[in-house]
């Protein structure tokens, strides 16, 4: 996967560049917007840009690019890390917005996160633990081996996966679950929604999945990969 | 060598150096103001009444003057100066009787220019008026006996020259203060003391009414340092200039130039505080990422704790400045909604911490006006907080509850609380609990609490903090609905 890389401070930039090659990524990087703007005439899985650039805001790019209709995955990168700042870049059109200074596994965890995601809306494969879901067929396989799941656990799946690690918030499951309909049920779409997580989690463990669905009480559900114990 | 303050000789009586010399201590305006007044008033009402019983004195004088020159007039008119004759005084009957009989003391003499004596009322009548023997006036001249034979013997005496064809004359009469003189001295003396007596009371009732002025003079004073103490030297308002004296503007002035030139030094200061932190940011990024790149050594766990204590530290100083110089942008939304993104987010690093994590609050939206991101900063500080004190398997739950025309948002722990004695501190920037392990574990920067009690002052709300029974405490926020 091709990732482009804007940031100024060279020896950061060097260190990000090494990290991504590591973990298998193809990292092109470039140390201010103009150089940017003419690498960008070659098609990039995603983007990591800082905000305070020799030649201009970073944001400024986003906006461009977002303008011109193109909707590569973007990770702004800053030390411009204020609470609303956060919000304007995300207004701005960028996917996620990580403070500076920042630790290089949090920076993969979150492109990782970011292209899941994206690929996750393209059809394609999402995948945490020994589990992967074909988004297209809506197909599971555990361990390599198929899984037979039924409907509204593979939407759940899909849910969680799309921000695994991350807590996915009850009404957004039960709104993928039962659409707007869920509101006037009351109370028995909560209880629906524990059943078919419930559901979810025997599935995964009977087939001997590496992933289980953590309950965050008065917040909602989130996939989180079992870690072997040291 | 200090310069003296004032010219003043040392020689002046200590009291009157105390009147005239301004006292080192400010002491009371209003009192300064009514004393020189009063001192004032005083002097001027003495001068009024002194003055008044002069005039009345001399006017008294000059009756007696203006009564000796008309007799003077009518003996002149009477000298009859038969030639080849002697020297003759033809006066009316009744005159020439008052005179024989010093009636009142009337008496008169006439010399010649030789200093002879050619007439007198009564016989020795010269021994009346001998101050004017031989003085030969050449213009009519006014002498007075008080001095040599005391007050009830004076006399009044007028000498002036008299033409004749035959030569010069000295014509002088006299007399004796009369009753009427001494009556009117009498009058003279009661009316100063009456007019003293009147002085009293009137100086009293000036003074009170001069205090009365005064002090709603000074009034608008006392409003202004009213205004001063309403004044929030952050906000950069400024006093206004509506409603003050002329004469206080140009301390307003003053004042307004030093309100500025203080705003500009916390402005400038907490500019420098947040660009210093933000700069630190990028050399803490590459630190971080280098060590990170680092092949496992012995310490570099810790090594990279130190790196993160510092982070939090920098990234806490930059949102502290940066808090401090920008009020909220507060708006009416679902408190609910920005506390469970907040709890959401950081799940991940509880269950890092292994801890656990849960929210409890109402299942409909609870509107409260606050600014969103603020309070996300504010939670996710206490929260990180209690994940960084609690022990492993420890329960932390946040809760939100509305009760009455408040909200209340609660971050419970069960960690190693906090002390009575020390509750009331937390709050305070750089404090750290007295349970600080050296490895820095725990690892506060001593901010997050400042920062969360500076949000709640920006939204009118505040942050406490008590014990719970059994262990740990509760963080509680206290929000206006």
């Amino acid at each position: 996967m091709r990732i482009l890389v804007i940031e100024d401070e060279k020896s950061l930039a060097g260190l990000m560049d090494q990290t991504l090659r590591q973990h298998g990524y193809a990292a092109h990087v470039v140390h201010n917007l103009a150089d940017a703007r003419s690498a960008l005439a070659q098609p990039f899985d995603a983007v990591i840009s800082d905000r305070r650039l020799p030649d201009g805001d970073g944001l400024d790019l986003v906006k461009e690019l977002r303008a011109a209709g193109n909707g590569v995955p973007i990770l702004m990168l800053t030390a411009l890390g204020l609470p609303k700042d956060r919000v304007t870049g995300l207004e701005a059109g960028a996917d996620d917005y990580l403070g500076k200074p920042f630790s290089l596994f949090e920076l993969i965890a979150r492109l990782k996160a970011l292209l899941r995601r994206t690929a996750g809306a393209k059809g394609l494969q999402l995948e945490a633990g020994n589990v992967v879901l074909d988004t297209l067929h809506d197909t599971v396989k555990i361990g390599g081996k198929a899984a037979l799941f039924g409907k509204r656990e593979v939407v759940l799946l899909r849910h969680l996966l799309q921000r695994a690690g991350e807590v996915v918030g009850k009404d957004v499951l039960e709104q993928a679950l039962y659409g707007n309909s869920h509101k006037e049920e009351g109370a028995d779409s909560r209880n629906a929604l524990e059943v078919a997580v419930h559901r979810l989690r025997k599935l995964l463990e009977g087939s001997g999945a590496t992933l289980e669905i953590v309950t965050v009480r008065g917040v909602g559900y989130m996939a989180d990969e079992i870690k072997p114990a040291k | 060598m200090p310069l003296p303050h004032l010219p003043l000789p040392r020689q002046l009586p200590k009291p009157l150096q105390k009147l005239i010399m301004p006292r080192t201590r400010a002491g009371s305006l209003l009192g300064r103001l009514m004393f020189r007044t009063g001192v004032l008033l005083l002097v001027l009402m003495l001068t009024v009444v002194g003055l008044t019983a002069w005039l009345l004195n001399q006017a008294g004088d000059r009756i007696q003057d203006e009564f000796l020159r008309r007799q003077a007039a009518e003996l002149v008119a009477g000298l009859q100066d038969i030639p080849g004759g002697p020297l003759q005084m033809r006066l009316a009957n009744e005159t020439l009787n008052a005179y024989a009989q010093r009636l009142d003391g009337y008496t008169f003499m006439v010399e010649n220019a030789e200093g002879r004596i050619t007439l007198e009322s009564v016989p020795m009548a010269r021994a009346y008026l001998a101050p004017a023997l031989g003085l030969k006036a050449n213009r009519p001249v006014l002498l007075n006996t008080v001095a040599r034979d005391g007050r009830n013997e004076a006399m009044y005496i007028l000498s002036m020259p008299v033409n004749t064809p035959r030569g010069v004359y000295y014509l002088t009469v006299g007399q004796n203060r009369t009753i009427d003189d001494a009556l009117l001295g009498t009058a003279t003396t009661e009316t100063f003391y009456s007019l003293l007596s009147y002085a009293v009371p009137l100086l009293l009732v000036a003074l009170l009414l001069g205090w009365l002025t005064l002090r709603s003079a000074i009034n608008p004073l006392y409003r202004l340092s009213g205004k001063v103490r309403a004044l929030d030297a952050l906000s950069g308002e400024t006093l206004a200039l509506e409603n003050v004296p002329r004469e206080v503007r140009p301390l307003v002035d003053s004042f307004n130039t030093l309100l500025g030139q203080l705003t500009r030094t916390i402005d400038a200061q907490k500019g420098l505080t947040a660009d210093t932190a933000h700069q630190l940011k990028t050399p803490l990024a590459v630190l971080q990422a280098r060590l990170e790149q680092l092949d496992d050594f012995k310490g570099k766990e810790l090594l990279l704790k130190d790196v993160q204590r510092m982070s939090r530290l920098v990234r806490q100083l930059l949102h502290y400045a940066v808090l401090s110089q920008h009020s909220a942008n507060l708006a009416v939304a679902d408190i609910g909604e920005t506390t469970r993104t907040v709890v959401a987010s950081l799940v991940p690093l509880a269950r890092q911490a292994g801890v656990n994590l849960a929210y409890s609050g109402p299942s409909t939206p609870l509107l409260a006006r606050h600014d969103a991101g603020l309070l996300t900063e504010a939670i996710s500080n206490l929260i990180d907080n209690a994940i960084r004190h609690s022990p492993k398997k420890g329960n932390i739950e946040v809760t939100l509850e509305s009760s009455g025309n408040r909200i209340e948002l609660t971050v419970n722990d069960r960690g190693p609380g906090i002390p009575a004695s020390e509750q009331a501190l937390v709050f305070t920037r750089f404090w750290q609990g007295p349970d600080v392990p050296h490895e820095g574990h725990h690892g506060g920067a001593g901010l997050g609490l400042a920062l969360v009690a500076e949000v709640m002052r920006q939204h009118g709300g505040q942050a406490s903090v008590s014990s719970r029974a059994g262990g740990g405490c509760a963080f509680k926020l206290t929000l206006p609905v």
